[in-house]
């Protein structure tokens, strides 16, 4: 082992045990220990909790910022279809029915049986295609 | 069942913030010094309480269920100090470098890792003159000595009883006077 290595890990080791002998005193030991090292171990003690306290506040902030992402990515997508022609959007449908008729499922049922689609259920229809990924309104801009 | 949160060996995010915030004052007190001799003069010792404390918050580090949270925190900040510790501990890569003449040959960026030798040489000296401070402090006193170094070199501490002759009582005593002793003379950790 090279002398470099020892070195450390001897101090590693003693205050593996200096450790050990903290955490065995008695509370009563700790705290007039406490009076000696700090002066005030009231003082000592509110100056550790609120490193606590600093910690959870920023575990907090870090949940809130990861929410906030999560939610602008739901409402990108759960907000894209709201404005959209009728007619536009019942072309839309055609066209991508067309290119993946394995999408269709129900959707050309109702269609075969001749029953006539209202708006409603043409962007129904399209809002499903954009959750399967088939369909993005950010194609239709531009 | 009210809580929603799975049932595991481990303690959950809300358990840990409940075992925490109910720790006594002489807790609180013990996590400050652990936190000291933890730092080896090198860390922060409050940074180092608050990485600990984080990684256990975020479930970083998990708490098994069971076991005092204030030993669990203590034993967080060992792991991180030796992992910093061992980083700087690290031998330099050795990279080739082209040696040829080519001017289209790119040659190589040898890439940074971890410290330089300059850095690990301070390490070390850093802990050669923590451990020899700490065993001039005892020069008065060869018994304690002998405890140090036997914590120093592994030994198990029936085996260093045996050795200094002290019965358990006088050896606890003994070990107590050595932590105190050091505690005053290195008062922020290692800093001397």
């Amino acid at each position: 082992m090279s002398k470099r290595k020892e070195n450390n890990q001897m101090i590693e080791r003693l205050a593996d045990a200096l450790v050990e002998e903290i955490l065995n005193a008695s509370d009563e030991e700790i705290l007039k220990e406490a009076e000696e090292d700090y002066g005030d171990p009231k003082q000592a003690v509110e100056k550790t909790r609120a490193i606590f306290d600093k910690a959870r506040s920023l575990m907090g902030k870090k949940k809130l910022q990861a929410a906030r992402v999560e939610l602008t990515e739901q409402q990108k997508h759960s907000c894209a279809i709201i404005e959209i022609d009728p007619s536009v959007a019942r072309s839309k449908l055609d066209d991508i029915l067309k290119q993946h008729p394995e999408a269709g499922g129900e959707f050309t049922l109702a269609a075969r049986k001749g029953k006539e689609l209202s708006d409603e259920d043409v962007i129904g229809m399209l809002e499903d295609l954009h959750d399967i990924g088939l369909y993005n309104p950010d194609d239709d801009q531009g | 069942m009210t809580s929603i949160e799975p049932a595991t060996s481990h303690l959950t995010t809300s358990e840990i913030v409940q075992e925490i915030s109910s720790i006594s004052d002489a807790g609180w007190i013990r996590l400050r010094k652990v936190a000291e001799k933890y730092s080896y003069g090198r860390i922060c010792p409050d940074d180092l309480l608050h990485e600990a404390f984080l990684r256990a918050l975020e479930g970083r580090r998990k708490c098994p269920k069971g076991i005092d949270v204030i030993k669990f925190i203590a034993e967080t900040m060992r792991s991180l100090s030796s992992s910093k510790l061992k980083s700087l501990d690290r031998k330099p890569v050795l990279h080739v470098i082209s040696t040829s003449n080519d001017d289209d040959d790119p040659g190589i960026d040898p890439p940074h890792h971890g410290p330089t030798s300059e850095q690990a040489i301070i390490s070390n000296q850093e802990s050669y003159e923590i451990r020899s401070a700490i065993l001039s402090l005892f020069s008065d006193d060869e018994i304690a000595q002998v405890i140090i170094e036997g914590d120093m070199e592994e030994i198990d501490s029936k085996e260093i009883q045996d050795l200094t002759g002290l019965d358990k009582k006088a050896f606890a005593s003994k070990r107590r006077l050595i932590r105190r002793r050091i505690d005053r003379a290195f008062p922020e950790g290692w800093k001397q």
